[in-house]
């Protein structure tokens, strides 16, 4: 009797352990974790230099304005958006910064009010053309993608900003201990704060609510317009941080940066490496955090590999395809489909 | 130089720059039809730069505009807000419509403003380029910023002189499609072969004429090839992102970078130590030759195979064939030998 009552409560246990880790290991965090740990250990096995602090440093500084950039584009795509024009307020931001910082020695902090006004207002209209005009995602943010391009060219005139102060470089540059930067913190605060927003906050769960059924969201009373317009406003913000981020990295910048680098497809296939879905309610950011740390990664190991750098862009699309592929869930329409039968059955 | 340092903008056509550039050609279509009154009637020469704001091209019209007025020449500088050889075509249809007598530019493209070139020639225009050609059917002549193998030669002997007679380099390259760049690597390829030959080119990489890529590409290259002594940026955002990761790793002074460019921008990593030589020619004196040919052209006292005299520059010859080793095609005229931009001289060129 007792017996019988242990060996059920040993399956049970071992059930739920089982369990536990077939969730773990379907987590796209842990997967990309795994991910980066292969490619890190290919390519130490091939070069030892792979893992040296400078080299590790330097791919997570790398990674930083891509991941910054995908926290927002994350925001936005679980809200079922896409935003196209984060490369060009990137390149906005870091130029409006760049000319006071050369000529006028402009503080960094100063230089974070720029960034967050550049950001707010760009980010805003991009959610008025969206929520308020009802223009497609897809199309608003491409029509302004054209827009802030000739506005960063107009505020840029053509130069080539490069002259910054040291300070800018140095919090771009420099580590906290060896091999963990500066800017890798500061990305790792963001994510965490819009994790926790997303998770924890009424608005943070509202935005996975509208991504997954709008019409369901607006029925259980979510200000559905309003919650689209904030994950622009968010985006916006969160471009606007990249650009000050890419300037201290980079160290100058010009009328074209951001588009030049494709940031916009960096930030897209950052944040759907880490399984955001395209299709909005399912994702983070931590994942697309570590998924641009896996292209930083991933990129850095084929120079390594004595790959010419001509493959770089075949490199992102393959990976990205990877993803999707990897992504049982990727067909998640049907799934939605299968959810509203069951709805208009009740 | 042409797909290097002066295509900054290539990859931006928004149609928004468009309309600016568009704007910007009508805006100064108009103002130049109304300058041209002159009692003795001057050559109209039009200088059309790939585009507008860069400090290279704006030394060329400073030199230009110096000895215009000597020459008898009213220069009118025009040219795309951003490098759109479209953007160039709309300008030399009203340079036409307005019967310039000397139109000169830096092509954006080869071939795209040839049908409109050409017709320009037809209606008695002298068409010159300089800096980036078309192909020879659609302009009278080509002045050529310098021979290909001199600025090879010139980076190689200061690679050397940092780095020593057997070390290992890396290059930094635009695109690898870039034909002037190319030219450049088979150049030093060819020089390394016959003059250093313990020297080695390690790897060549490519920062697609942007400044983060180039970066990424140099911290990997430094990274993954831990004995190379200089890396050797041939392209204008390629010297900013490789000097930028040499001084970010806190390599000044122990990996060298010699490359081609210009000093402006780069005046910071002169400063710090991380850039030690870069060759370019002088764009204030390439200026005043366009205009020395421009007037030539024009009176037709150009001859292939000729030499001419171009004031204080000096004498100067008119290439009759192409020539592999300089890079020269027919009607060429080779500017200068590359001018050198070390930390002693940087601050006195503001382009």
């Amino acid at each position: 009797m007792n017996v019988a009552l242990e060996v059920e409560r040993t399956r049970a246990t071992r059930r739920t352990v089982r369990q536990a880790l077939g969730r773990a290991i379907r987590l796209r965090e842990v997967q990309l974790l795994v991910a980066i740990g292969v490619v890190v250990a290919v390519s130490t096995a091939a070069q030892p230099a792979f893992v040296q602090p400078g080299n590790i440093s330097f791919m997570l500084a790398d990674a930083s304005a891509t991941a910054i950039l995908s926290i927002g584009q994350t925001v936005v795509v679980l809200a079922r958006g896409i935003d196209l024009s984060v490369a060009p307020i990137l390149g906005i931001a870091a130029v409006l910064v760049a000319f006071p910082a050369q000529d006028l020695n402009l503080p960094i902090i100063a230089g974070l009010g720029i960034v967050l006004a550049v950001g707010l207002v760009l980010g805003a209209a991009n959610g008025l053309l969206v929520s308020v005009a009802r223009i497609p995602p897809i199309i608003a943010t491409l029509a302004t993608l054209s827009v802030y391009g000739g506005l960063q060219f107009i505020f840029a005139k053509g130069e080539e900003i490069s002259n910054i102060p040291n300070a800018y470089g140095n919090l771009g540059n420099n580590d906290i201990v060896s091999g963990i930067p500066w800017v890798l913190l500061i990305t790792a605060v963001l994510a965490i704060v819009v994790a926790f927003l997303l998770r924890s906050t009424n608005v943070g769960r509202s935005i996975y609510a509208v991504g997954n059924d709008a019409a369901a969201a607006h029925r259980s009373g979510i200000p559905v317009q309003r919650i689209v317009f904030l994950t622009y406003v968010v985006s916006g913000v969160l471009a606007g941080i990249g650009g000050l981020i890419y300037l201290c990295h980079v160290g100058s910048v010009d009328s074209t940066t951001g588009s030049d680098s494709n940031v916009n497809l960096l930030s897209i296939a950052a944040t759907l490496i880490g399984g955001t879905a395209l299709t909005g309610g399912r994702g983070g950011v931590l994942g697309s955090v570590l998924g641009a740390v896996f292209l930083s990664v991933a990129l850095t190991a084929m120079v390594f590999a004595r790959i010419p750098s001509i493959w770089e862009p075949a490199g992102v699309g393959v990976l990205m395809l990877l993803a999707m592929l990897s992504d049982r869930r990727a067909g998640a329409p049907a799934r939605r489909t299968r959810q509203r039968t069951a709805g208009s059955a009740r | 130089m042409s797909v290097g340092i002066r295509n900054r903008g290539a990859w931006l056509r928004f149609t928004a720059a468009a309309a600016v550039a568009a704007l910007a050609a009508t805006l100064t279509a108009t103002a130049s039809s109304s300058a041209a009154t002159h009692s003795a009637p001057p050559i109209k020469v039009a200088m059309v730069p790939k585009l507008l704001g860069l400090p290279v091209f704006e030394a060329n019209v400073k030199g230009a505009e110096e000895v215009a007025p000597s020459l008898g020449i009213s220069v009118k500088y025009t040219a795309p807000a951003t490098a759109s050889a479209e953007g160039q075509v709309q300008i030399f249809n009203s340079l036409i419509a307005q019967k310039y007598n000397v139109i000169t530019l830096s092509s954006d493209d080869p071939t795209v403003p040839a049908p409109v070139l050409e017709k320009a020639m037809k209606a008695g225009i002298k068409v010159i380029t300089w800096d980036s050609d078309v192909i020879p059917a659609a302009r009278d002549f080509f002045i050529q910023d310098t021979a290909y193998n001199t600025i090879a030669q010139g980076v190689i002997n200061a690679a050397v002189k940092f780095g020593g007679p057997a070390a290992q380099v890396a290059i930094m390259s635009s695109t690898p499609d870039a034909t002037i760049q190319l030219a450049w690597i088979a150049a030093m390829k060819a020089y390394i072969k016959a003059r250093y030959p313990k020297v080695s080119i390690v790897t060549i990489g490519y920062g697609q004429s942007v400044v983060s890529t180039s970066l990424t590409q140099a911290e990997d290259i430094i990274h993954s090839y831990p004995n190379v002594k200089a890396i050797l940026p041939i392209d204008g955002a390629a010297v900013v992102g490789t000097a930028e990761a040499v001084s970010a790793l806190g390599d000044a002074g122990k990996i060298g970078v010699i490359g081609i460019g210009d000093p402006l921008p780069n005046r910071k990593y002169f400063a710090n130590g991380s850039l030690q030589g870069l060759f370019l020619w002088n764009e204030v004196n390439q200026g005043k030759l366009i205009m020395y040919v421009a007037k030539l052209a024009y009176e037709n006292k150009l001859k292939a195979g000729g030499t001419f005299s171009a004031g204080s520059l000096g004498k100067f010859t008119v290439a009759a064939k192409a020539n592999a080793v300089t890079g020269a095609t027919r009607n060429t005229i080779i500017f200068s030998t590359p001018l050198e931009f070390t930390k002693a001289n940087y601050m006195r060129y503001d382009f």
